[in-house]
């Protein structure tokens, strides 16, 4: 029904400078991702940051944890993972490409004192999943951006 | 100057209009100035221009004697730089750099007015004094009034008998601001923007409510030392509360804060908090002592500290060692109880000692932590309390996109170690202490393309146990190894699609994931840190059933997905996505976990069904008002979905949301959820001024803010925190109502008021600060923004 399979995604750019720090796990993921199409080349240092086309500005990058449900004798059984990114695209000059744009995800886990430790890994292992979203999410909007 | 005062005494008589270009002489001998475009109108004044720069004078008359005196009568005026004055009559006199001006007298300098009746003044050092002035700052929009103000120059002064507010003031003569300091002395610092009062006396409605020797207040947004907006509270625990905090900024990457409070029922708690922030580490640390609690008869304390940061080790080969800590202890088991919300910790009865270094290099990690748990206990709901971690230790080498032994590139692998020794109490466990060892080695190969990608992954789990005591079966160590295969694989499909007069990328994109796992008897087992996932996305294709590593669950299963998703063409942008996934099983499921004390735990049983339960998730952003989220994990067999959430929140502006949730695990817990800000006003047709975030929306405004967490099981409100917020222009007043279970019986209710004088007191700072965490996209009604420009009160 008129579906075809996905073709490689073209950039209006071939190098970025991303202000994610190296280590950040994000960083790492979403510079896999856009290395990986073999038509973009990740910047990072900011000492290069002249080489580069656009520059991906994160506004913030923030991780949430509150409660959602209590029991009633007051304890916790259910938290909310939230995972918030704010980001802007624009070129080295200045001319924003990308509006500063937001990427909320959210992802609900059951809690239990007792099982703590295992909830410990479960955590993570939510917060990578948003991250692979989040990471998609970007992936989608740069290929949207047409021209310089 | 010597050259405008000659000008203006060629020009003496008539109405006066002089200037002086001054150093016209060396202007001549430089090259031609060329125009220049600057994007926006200097905010700063630079020193040089009022040294050097011309004066201009205005005046019905103007009359004087060369390099003696200049007097310029009716609507005298004059401006250098960003200076100007008016008056009726202005006097200077040159040798010593003297200005007099009599006679409605209004000065204004780099936005600061000033008005009164007489004014002298040395116009160069800004040295003088005004009397019975009214003055205005432009940062913040304080104003009032003095006896005198002495100027020291032009960024410090001194108001003698004054007094401040930051209510803005009309122009009629009965105008009283709703809040107003009067002291006998203030000294304005208007580089640090600050202002110092002594003797000072704060009246609310006339009413005075706060009364210093001497206390300091900020003139500007800027972090500033000084008090935070105080708190009254009532409570049937605390009887009546009032708390007054004290923030000190004591250098940009470091400030504390000090909160004592008077409990009229328990006595007097202190409060504190320190933070730091430095290129390396940064963290906190809060402390709380109530002595003598009347409540429990006892000394009550807590304390918590967070510290992230790095440790160099001086050593090249080395380099830096991460440090983690999280330590959190509080006086006894009845602390969460008593003081609700205070610990900063979101599970109340269970709090950390957390310690870790870590170090890595090039591809190899390795971490050394402790961890201890403090679990507050309660005789109506015991708490089976986790496994401390005394010590972990780990190691890994993780490659990505690499070699592998000769078979090519293009290989993940990665080979950890981990090896923890977990204590508890034995008595409530009722399984042995013990240490674990345990090894993972991963290899996968993906293969990935645009429109797809498949990833074959083997993995060998080996673990040994050494156990304090004996197990049931009589043994005091075991040894287990599993291995395991998956493969992952999907497509991505994409098509043009146009929905309800939208046009879109349509993607879709089907997954599959086989996993086979042999079983292996781990019933005898303890368990230490495994729990079951819940069932979601994320954990629907993975490869254990459980999180943790005493069980890896026997597997022979299929996981198909589909995901959809509506992408605007034009950015990129997600507006709905729909999503599908269940569970093959070929061979039933027999690791379980052990039962918990006497409860039942989630994933004791087997699992012997062929079919999974059906996930369904559904969210859609058509406008970036409203977003919908939902997610159902529905049973066929019965017919009901065991496990469903659906939300949907509303956001057409500042200082409007309303966000609302189903939940529901069946059996279990079904809860509303409903939180909201919205201002009340809209009621009767009042939407109030757009003037940004930060800025509230305009003065006389009521706000409405709230939780609501309600049981449809047990036909119960939870949890709620409802709020109403008003604001006043120059100040906010708030009532806030919490009530939050403490026992299956009881809760514990308190109302608290406070009373934030816009600008007197820092912004930011508020009890609703819950609520900043539990309602969705709340906002503060003021909040850092920037200064307003200079321009805007030219004169």
């Amino acid at each position: 029904c008129g579906f075809a399979l996905r073709k490689a995604p073209n950039f209006a750019f071939t190098t970025l400078y991303s202000g994610l720090a190296e280590s950040s796990p994000l960083g790492v993921e979403l510079r896999r991702s856009l290395e990986s199409t073999g038509k973009v080349k990740v910047i990072s240092d900011a000492r290069r940051i002249n080489d580069a086309q656009v520059v991906l500005d994160v506004l913030q990058d923030q991780r949430e944890k509150v409660v959602l449900s209590l029991n009633s004798s007051g304890q916790v059984r259910e938290f909310q993972l939230r995972l918030r990114f704010v980001f802007r695209l624009r070129t080295l000059a200045g001319k924003e490409l990308i509006p500063a744009t937001e990427i909320a995800l959210q992802r609900d886990i059951s809690f239990n004192e007792s099982a703590v430790l295992a909830k410990e890994a479960e955590e993570s292992l939510l917060y990578r999943d948003m991250q692979s979203d989040v990471v998609q999410q970007i992936m989608r909007r740069l290929a949207a951006v047409k021209e310089l | 100057r010597l050259a405008m005062l000659a000008t203006l005494g060629l020009a003496a008589a008539g109405p006066g209009h002089a200037q002086a270009p001054a150093g016209a002489e060396s202007a001549a001998a430089a090259p031609p100035l060329a125009l220049k475009s600057t994007p926006m109108l200097a905010e700063g004044v630079s020193k040089a221009p009022e040294d050097e720069g011309p004066t201009f004078v205005f005046g019905d008359r103007i009359s004087g004697r060369p390099d003696l005196e200049t007097v310029i009568e009716g609507n005298a005026e004059l401006r250098r730089g960003a200076t100007s004055m008016r008056a009726d009559r202005i006097e200077y006199y040159q040798p010593d750099d003297q200005l007099k001006s009599t006679g409605h007298v209004r000065i204004n300098n780099a936005g600061n007015r000033f008005e009164g009746p007489e004014l002298q003044l040395k116009l160069d050092r800004f040295e003088g004094f005004f009397t019975t002035p009214r003055y205005s700052f432009l940062q913040n929009g304080g104003n009032g009034q003095a006896e005198r103000v002495d100027f020291i120059d032009d960024k410090h002064l001194t108001a003698h008998r004054a007094t401040y507010t930051t209510c803005e003031r009309n122009n009629e003569e009965s105008w009283k601001p709703a809040w107003e300091l009067t002291a006998t002395r203030v000294d304005f610092d208007l580089d640090q923007e600050v202002g110092v009062a002594t003797g000072a006396v704060v009246r609310f409605k006339d009413v005075p409510i706060l009364a210093f020797p001497k206390v300091s207040f900020p003139l500007s947004d800027k972090r500033k030392s000084g008090l935070l907006p105080p708190t009254l509270g009532l409570s049937s625990l605390n009887g009546f509360e009032i708390r007054q905090p004290y923030y000190f900024d004591i250098a940009p990457n470091r400030d504390a804060t000090f909160s004592p409070a008077v409990m009229s029922k328990r006595g007097v708690d202190l409060a504190g908090e320190f933070r730091y922030l430095e290129p390396t580490y940064r963290g906190q640390v809060s402390a709380n002592v109530l002595p003598g609690d009347k409540l429990r008869g006892r000394d009550r304390w807590s304390y918590s500290l967070q510290h992230v940061g790095a440790i160099d080790t001086g050593v090249s080969a080395i380099g830096g060692v991460g440090l983690n800590l999280n330590l959190n202890k509080v006086s006894d088991n009845d602390y969460w109880r008593d003081f609700p919300l205070t610990t900063g910790q979101v599970t109340q009865r269970l709090l950390t000692q957390d310690a870790s270094l870590s170090w890595g290099k090039g591809y190899f990690s390795s971490s050394v932590r402790a961890l201890k748990w403090q679990t507050l206990q309660d005789v109506s709901s015991p708490i089976i309390p986790p496994y401390d971690r005394l010590p972990q230790l780990t190691a890994a080498y993780t490659r990505v996109d690499a070699p592998l032994l000769g078979l090519g590139s293009g290989f993940d692998w990665s080979a950890e170690a981990d090896f923890t020794r977990f204590s508890a109490d034995q008595n409530l466990t009722k399984q042995p202490n013990g240490s674990r060892a345990f090894s993972r080695l991963q290899v996968s190969r993906p293969w990935l393309a645009p429109w797809g990608y498949i990833t074959p992954k083997v993995q060998l789990h080996a673990s040994s146990y050494q156990f304090d005591s004996p197990l049931a079966n009589g043994a005091t160590s075991a040894s287990r190894v599993v291995p395991t295969f998956s493969l992952d694989g999907g497509l991505q499909f994409e098509r043009d699609a146009s929905y309800f007069g939208r046009s879109f990328t349509q993607t879709l994109e089907p997954r599959a994931f086989y996993v086979r796992t042999p079983y292996r008897d781990q019933s005898y087992l303890p368990n230490y840190d495994s729990g079951v996932n819940s069932f979601n996305f994320a954990t629907v294709f993975t490869e254990n059933a459980f999180v943790g590593n005493d069980r890896i669950s026997d597997a022979n299963l299929l996981t198909l997905g589909v995901t959809s998703r509506l992408l605007d063409p034009a950015t990129g942008a997600e507006a709905v996505r729909l999503g599908i996934a269940q569970r093959l099983r070929f061979d039933d499921q027999r690791v379980s976990l052990p039962a918990l004390g006497t409860t039942p735990v989630p994933g004791a049983l087997p699992v012997t069904d062929r079919v999974s339960d059906l996930l369904v998730g559904a969210s859609v952003n058509w406008v970036p008002q409203w977003t919908f989220d939902s997610t159902v994990q529905y049973n066929p067999k019965i017919r009901q979905s065991e496990l469903a959430s659906i939300g949907v929140r509303y956001n057409p502006g500042n200082y409007r949301t309303v966000s609302a949730a189903f939940r529901r695990q069946r059996n279990i817990s079904e809860q509303i959820d409903v939180g909201w800000q919205w201002p009340i006003n809209d009621l009767w047709g009042d939407k109030g001024q757009d003037l940004g975030a930060g800025r509230g929306q305009g003065g006389g405004r009521y706000y409405s803010v709230g939780r609501l967490n309600y049981s449809t099981l047990e036909k119960k409100l939870v949890d709620a925190v409802v709020g109403i917020e008003y604001d006043g222009c120059c100040w906010i007043g708030r009532v806030v109502l919490q009530r939050s279970q403490n026992s299956t019986a009881t809760a514990s209710t308190r109302i608290l008021f406070q009373l934030e004088m816009v600008g007197f007191s820092r912004i930011g700072s508020s009890p609703l600060e819950t609520l900043k965490s539990n309602v969705p996209r709340y906002q503060y009604l003021r909040d850092k923004i920037s200064p307003p420009s200079r321009f805007t009160t030219y004169d």
